[in-house]
């Protein structure tokens, strides 16, 4: 298994490097230099020359692509240029648990109600019931997450008062209600979607039939048997919908005044604050494959098809 | 470079491997040797069958004989024309002339085509004006037992055995000397089958076609083939005019297929049992050493298991109505003869 | 023709009874499909009537700002006195033109990508999976604002050379080309990845070899053969394309890199009333609520779509 982590994480290694080519590509080609503020105010030329020369703006193209890429590696990922005094990877550091926190809050909640009522759709006999949870998925996976969240705050926090409308005072304060639950909506309408269907798949399968005609009690059909098996594509789900609750905490913070890690990159797109941009989406890149791996890896674990494979 | 001078088709040394899966990175590359070479000439005129069991090989080198499936060495001349050593280009026009009728016919014809489209294809491609291809069409459904309205329908309105007769419509329409037919009738119905190969036999001596075809059924073989070559793992273990190879084997592997093939038992007859070749075949990655059929082979037992079996690969030895690739060939017929139904008078 | 060996040609009438018929029977059985289908004609019905609305939705009415809804103003008006219905009406046709167009160049861009990758195979499909595979890693907003912030860039300010057409065309449009470059160049993925995996399974069948064989070229086979036979896939990519269109365009306007003001898109006026979610919490739930529904009954009627489609899919292949 350890062969199968090592030849998975070298695989993303130039999936990184692509990543790290396109971001710097294109955050270089836009127009405009990072010192101009406001978009009708350039930065008088003088100014200018010392600010590049300072930051190496004026070395050639592939110098600064390298130069940047060894500081990033070692953890440097450079000065933000908006804010002068402060390290990028310090930006990321101060800002980035809240957000994570706000994404694994969600994912938890996605998972822990998605699971019981995908299975309670799929083996309930009452269509109501059924009919009912598929019509709630549908909904969460079409809602666009700014807008579960504009609606959230604007009933529970300005008609009724129930929630703060602003501001982040910890994950288990009410001002975590809105945002953690319009984060987990769609992936919550994802799992159950998945789970459901798998879930129905197996279910009509031969060896469920015989499980039970042994005699085992239904939850321990459903959980030794039938659970395992229909996890496998929900962890795909999962995987696609980690990297999305990420990115998505961009509006719910924007909206909910979280003082999260998508605001602030959305202000430094604004800004062309390119060592923010460059360093934000590496950051987000090594998210996303890592979530990758860690899927891959339940694939490992949850279907001994795939470690024969391997064997062969 | 053709040895005969009546012969449209030859393979020499022809070889296709395709690369297996290692273990690891570290691991020698490992082959699957689907064909591993073979000769063998096709004359005009003549229907050469080619027979064996699933996984030997034979699909591939119906495909690779067309240079439908490049092959990884060998030669494959065609009319005259070495066809390995042309670009796609150029080897486009030069096969047009061969043709394959293909196993499935739920799976020959392109769903979405209308019967004109499809067996006007070919003419299409060379650049047929519309109304002669119409016109071209409804010749060669007739040609085929199909009537004209059938022109405008989808393949999906058709039965397996009308679908076949769409396939040989299309493999006429490119006027062909060559046809290479490949399963045509497994899927099919036993009474369908007798009527595609009735077919194929009236074509061949209306169109004077050549035929190699290839399946795994030896009754039918025995019927429309002039000449066979019985197949397994990768090569030819044996090459004979037809009612030789069925009255009077010389390969070992040849006789345990024979006496497999069921037959309606009259009174009285008490039917030998079959040859059973003991254990699986070998994996077509890992080979045997010496003689690939030797770890199965009944006559070897017999023989006391002489060592060069498995020391030597025996080469397609006898005159040029028979041939075989035995160390013991001669012994075949001898050790046969229990085995083997008697004949009955035809 | 008079062989007593030829089968009669009685043609069996069509298994499949088509699928017009099965169209229609889907929707008497599913009331969800019929209500997102009409939620959509009156979306499609908005956005092509919206000049004949009332209220023009760039006229600003100061001494009206901010109304609430009522008679007068079905959705109210917005911070400069504008209607909201009729700002409405227009965000739906900017939403409609950007779903079709975007989806269109996304889908296309993908197909040529997931035919050239599965036809041609081994190296050159390796590498452009790979490609694919590093552009998945990719968030896909975060792309869409970055990607949306170099068009806006290249073409907002002024453009000399090449660009100069197309910065014109770019004004000229209010910042829609700008969206519609970012979404074609970020949807595409999916779309690709669907059209190589069916490639790769047809390019071997057997009518496909038979064609090549005729003598066929590589684009006689993709443009009869291929293509056609991949168009169920397409349709898939494209019920999935289509609702993520909008939402990316929504986002990007609310972020600030999609449609330049005043253009109103749903995306803008839903980060206009952001600001005022105390105040005048109509100015968001409006758009807030368009967008949710026509995304709803997109996604319904894609299910509905996708539905269809694959068991004609698993029919075609078999017959």
């Amino acid at each position: 298994m350890l062969g199968y982590v090592v030849r998975r994480v070298l695989a993303s290694l130039p999936t990184m490097l692509l990543v790290y080519t396109l971001v710097f590509f294109i955050a270089h080609v836009t127009p405009g230099s990072p010192w101009d503020i406001g978009s009708n105010r350039p930065v008088e030329p003088t100014v200018k020359a010392t600010l590049d020369a300072k930051y190496h703006l004026n070395e050639p193209l592939h110098t600064q692509y390298v130069d940047y890429l060894l500081g990033a590696v070692h953890g440097d990922l450079g000065p933000s240029y908006r804010d002068r005094t402060q390290n990028v990877e310090d930006i990321i550091i101060r800002f980035l648990p809240v957000s994570l926190e706000l994404g694994a809050a969600a994912m938890l909640l996605a998972i822990v109600l998605g699971l019981p009522l995908g299975a309670l759709a799929a083996l309930t006999r009452n269509p109501a019931v059924d009919g009912l949870i598929r019509m709630v998925s549908t909904l969460g996976v079409s809602m666009p997450t700014y807008v579960v969240t504009s609606i959230l705050v604007v009933v529970l926090g300005v008609e009724l008062g129930l929630v703060p409308t602003f501001g982040w005072k910890g994950l288990f304060s009410t001002s975590a209600i809105v945002p953690v639950f319009s984060l987990a909506l769609a992936p919550l309408a994802a799992v159950i979607r998945y789970f459901r269907s798998s879930m129905l798949e197996v279910m009509h399968l031969d060896y469920i039939r015989t499980a039970r005609a042994k005699g085992l009690k239904p939850l321990q059909v459903i959980v030794r048997h039938m659970g395992r098996n229909a996890l496998i594509p929900v962890m795909t789900v999962v995987g696609v919908y980690a990297s999305n609750v990420l990115t998505g905490s961009f509006f719910v913070e924007s909206i909910a005044g979280i003082p999260g890690f998508g605001r602030y990159f959305v202000l430094a797109v604004a800004a062309r604050d390119y060592p923010v941009i460059i360093g934000t989406t590496l950051v987000y890149a090594v998210f996303v494959v890592g979530i990758n791996l860690i899927v891959d890896l339940s694939y490992f674990l949850l279907d001994p098809r795939v470690r024969m494979e391997r064997a062969t | 470079m053709t040895t005969e001078s009546n012969a449209i088709l030859a393979a020499r040394d022809l070889s296709v491997w395709f690369s297996a899966r290692r273990p690891s990175v570290f691991a020698k590359r490992r082959w699957v040797r689907a064909v591993d070479g073979i000769s063998l000439t096709v004359m005009a005129g003549e229907t050469l069958g080619i027979v064996g069991e699933s996984g030997c090989g034979k699909t591939t080198l119906g495909r690779t004989l067309v240079l439908l499936t490049r092959p990884t060495s060998g030669h494959v001349e065609f009319a005259g024309r070495e066809l390995t050593a042309l670009s796609s280009r150029t080897l486009r026009a030069a096969r047009r002339r061969l043709q394959m009728i293909f196993q499935d016919p739920y799976a020959s014809l392109d769903p979405r085509q209308a019967v004109e489209a499809i067996v006007g294809e070919p003419l299409r491609i060379v650049g047929i004006a519309a109304a002669k291809r119409r016109q071209r069409v409804a010749e060669l459904l007739d040609l085929v037992g199909l009537g004209a309205e059938t022109m405008r329908r989808l393949p999906r309105e058709f039965s397996g055995g009308q679908r076949q007769r769409i396939g040989i419509a299309r493999a006429l329409a490119a006027d062909p000397q060559l046809i290479i037919c490949d399963e045509p009738l497994s899927a099919l119905d036993v009474s369908v089958q007798a009527q595609i190969v009735n077919l194929l036999l009236r074509l061949q001596r209306e169109l004077s076609l050549t035929y190699v075809f290839i399946s795994h059924d030896l009754a039918v073989v025995r019927q429309i083939a002039d000449r066979v070559a019985v197949m397994y793992l990768g090569t030819i273990v044996e090459l004979a005019q037809t009612e030789q190879l069925f009255r009077a084997p010389r390969h070992p592997y040849s006789v345990a297929l024979l006496s497999a093939v069921p037959t309606l038992a009259t009174e009285g007859d008490t039917d030998p049992t079959p040859v059973l070749l003991s254990g699986d075949p070998p994996s077509p990655v890992n080979l045997p050493t010496g003689c690939r059929f030797h770890t199965r082979c009944w006559l070897r037992e017999k023989l006391g298991n002489p060592a060069i079996c498995a020391e030597q690969p025996p080469a397609l030895a006898g005159d040029t109505m028979h041939q075989a690739a035995c160390h013991f060939a001669d012994e075949t017929a001898a050790h046969a003869a229990p085995l083997l139904r008697p004949e009955r008078a035809s | 023709m008079s062989a007593p060996a030829v089968e009669t040609t009685s043609v069996t009438p069509a298994a499949n009874p088509g699928r017009g018929t099965a169209l229609l029977r889907l929707v008497r059985r599913n009331p969800a499909l019929v209500a997102s289908l009409a939620l959509l004609a009156i979306v499609v019905a908005a956005a092509i009537l919206s000049p004949l609305l009332p209220y023009d939705a760039y006229r600003q009415d100061i001494l009206h700002r901010n109304a609430r809804p009522s008679l007068q103003h079905w959705f109210g008006t917005d911070e400069l006195g504008r209607d909201m219905t009729a700002r409405l009406a227009v965000g739906a046709r900017v939403s409609l033109i950007v779903a079709l167009t975007s989806s269109l160049i996304a889908v296309a861009i993908g197909v040529v990508i997931g035919m050239v990758a599965g036809y041609l195979g081994g190296l050159s499909d390796s590498t452009i999976m790979r490609f694919v595979d590093s552009m998945y890693a990719f968030p896909e907003t975060l792309f869409a604002i970055l990607i949306a912030s170099l068009v806006k860039g290249q073409l907002a300010g002024q453009s000399t050379g090449l660009l100069a057409p197309l910065a014109e065309a770019y004004r000229l449009s209010g910042g829609l080309l700008g969206v519609l470059l970012t979404l074609g160049f970020t949807c595409w993925l999916t779309t690709s990845r669907l059209v190589r995996s069916q490639v790769l399974s047809l390019k071997n069948a057997e009518y496909v070899l038979a064609s090549r064989l005729a003598g066929a070229s590589h684009t006689f086979i993709i443009r009869t053969h291929l293509l056609p036979n991949s168009l169920p896939v397409i349709l898939v990519a494209v019920t999935f394309v289509v609702p993520n269109a909008i939402l990316l365009e929504a986002g990007l306007s609310f972020i600030g890199v999609g449609v330049d003001p005043p253009t109103p898109s749903w995306g803008t006026m839903i980060a206009g009333g952001v600001q005022s979610i105390q105040s005048y919490p109509h100015l968001l739930i409006a758009p807030a609520v368009a967008i949710g529904a026509t995304l709803l009954a997109l996604n319904v009627v894609g299910d509905a779509l996708r539905d269809l489609f694959d068991p004609a899919l698993r029919a075609s292949r078999r017959g």
